[in-house]
């Protein structure tokens, strides 16, 4: 697949921003993750899911540990009910407080398809720079993450900063993605929103890397374990390609069976869609949905 | 001032948890086991039991005996020896458990049966 990768833009992203304070915060949070995360180092991030007790994803974040505290980016959408969880999950005797960050800290996602080029112009050593791992400069924190399919610099950065952040970058010639152009650009890199993920199973999403089976129990723990003792999904999540609109929903592919569409966006006489679909005995790489070709590749955690 | 410094940061606005005055029923066993466990502490102990996040269905029990913390936030219900504290966010959970003592050479302990909880773990410890 060819991926019109940027050559140089950046997006504000609209998350839920939860800081979590006190020396129980790490321990608070890895009960209620699916993903070890109280081995994580000071100044890394790590990618997180919140699951129910049917094991099915009811919350997708990244995870900041900053000098003993915690920062938890989420998703908006999913925002109350995880923070009640996180009040309400906090023993009495735990010092653990939980404080909305939404208006104190904006994530702001550039893209690039020359890295060392943008960290230098950012005043950061790229070759100091570790995959997850938070770079400190100033009152802004840089994250560097890495896929087959791209680059991808995060800056963590205070609201009454973010004006200036955009100054500079628009300075360098960034220019800020449209959300429709993110859209696009999103499902390019098969990168899962909750509302592609919500009440499906972490394995049929790609997302099976951010189940860690050795941490014990946590909220939906008992049926990934016999999800991953069975060794098999029946559904996976994958990318679509066409030339018609494909509406999102759950649609018949003629002699397969249901697929469900959750993220289509037409533009320019092409879809790009990201959807969860039946796998059948012999995996196609071309489904016809209402009538309308479309190739699939399946996706998994980048 | 680094990141987390500076302002607009706030509480989340949670709805207030339920109050309630809480009852809890104990196995002659369950009192038995506790009263060997505060090996002569309890004028100065107390048994906490609370809920708190986690395990395979969403909430863990939790049992403690620490120095009794006084009344604030707390409920207080004799049972005979000693007291067991219930912290008053957890009153609506944790509201009508009957907590048994089983002595077995594998998964002996105490064992809590919550009229409250829609479904709970196979190893008895997590309920939701």
């Amino acid at each position: 697949m060819s991926l019109s990768n940027p050559l140089s833009e950046y997006i504000v992203r609209d998350n839920a921003v939860t800081l979590i304070q006190g020396s129980d915060s790490l321990n608070v949070l890895d009960r209620m993750v699916s993903t070890n995360i109280i081995d994580m180092p000071n100044l890394t991030s790590r990618d997180a899911l919140f699951c129910d007790y049917n094991g099915r994803i009811s919350d997708y974040g990244t995870i900041y540990t900053i000098s003993g505290k915690v920062l938890l980016i989420s998703s908006a959408a999913q925002n109350e009910i995880t923070r009640r969880t996180l009040v309400d999950g906090t023993s009495w005797d735990e010092d653990c407080e939980i404080l909305i960050a939404d208006n104190a800290i904006f994530r702001i996602s550039i893209f690039s398809r020359d890295c060392h080029d943008m960290f230098s112009e950012l005043g950061i050593n790229y070759q100091a720079a570790e995959v997850n791992q938070l770079i400190e400069s100033g009152d802004h924190l840089f994250v560097k993450y890495e896929s087959s399919l791209s680059e991808r610099l995060d800056i963590l950065v205070k609201s009454d900063n973010v004006n200036s952040i955009k100054s500079l970058l628009s300075e360098l010639d960034y220019v800020e993605m449209s959300s429709e152009r993110w859209e696009i650009y999103r499902i390019m890199l098969g990168d899962v929103t909750i509302n592609d993920a919500l009440g499906n199973l972490p394995e049929e999403m790609g997302l099976g890397t951010l189940v860690s089976n050795d941490k014990g129990c946590y909220p939906g723990q008992e049926v990934h374990a016999r999800i991953e003792s069975r060794g098999r999904t029946v559904k996976n999540f994958c990318r679509l390609t066409g030339n018609s609109p494909l509406e999102i929903g759950k649609h018949s592919i003629t002699n397969f069976g249901s697929i469900s569409v959750s993220s289509s966006i037409f533009k320019d006489g092409i879809t790009h869609a990201l959807a969860l679909i039946r796998l059948g005995e012999s995996p196609t790489e071309v489904v016809q949905i209402d009538g309308n070709n479309f190739s699939m590749e399946l996706l998994s955690y980048p | 001032m680094g990141i987390l410094g500076g302002e607009g940061f706030s509480l989340p606005v949670v709805t207030e948890t339920e109050v309630v005055n809480v009852e809890l029923n104990f196995t002659e066993a369950a009192i038995g086991a506790l009263r060997q466990n505060m090996s002569g502490d309890e004028e100065s102990h107390v048994m906490v039991i609370s809920a708190q996040s986690g395990g395979c269905s969403g909430y863990l029990y939790d049992m403690k005996i620490i120095e009794d913390p006084g009344d604030d936030g707390f409920q207080r219900i004799d049972i005979g020896d000693f007291d067991v504290l219930v912290h008053n966010k957890d009153s609506s959970m944790l509201n009508g458990i009957n907590i048994d003592f089983k002595e077995t050479l594998m998964g002996g302990g105490f064992q809590i049966e919550n009229p409250n909880a829609d479904r709970s773990c196979g190893c008895g410890q997590s309920f939701g």
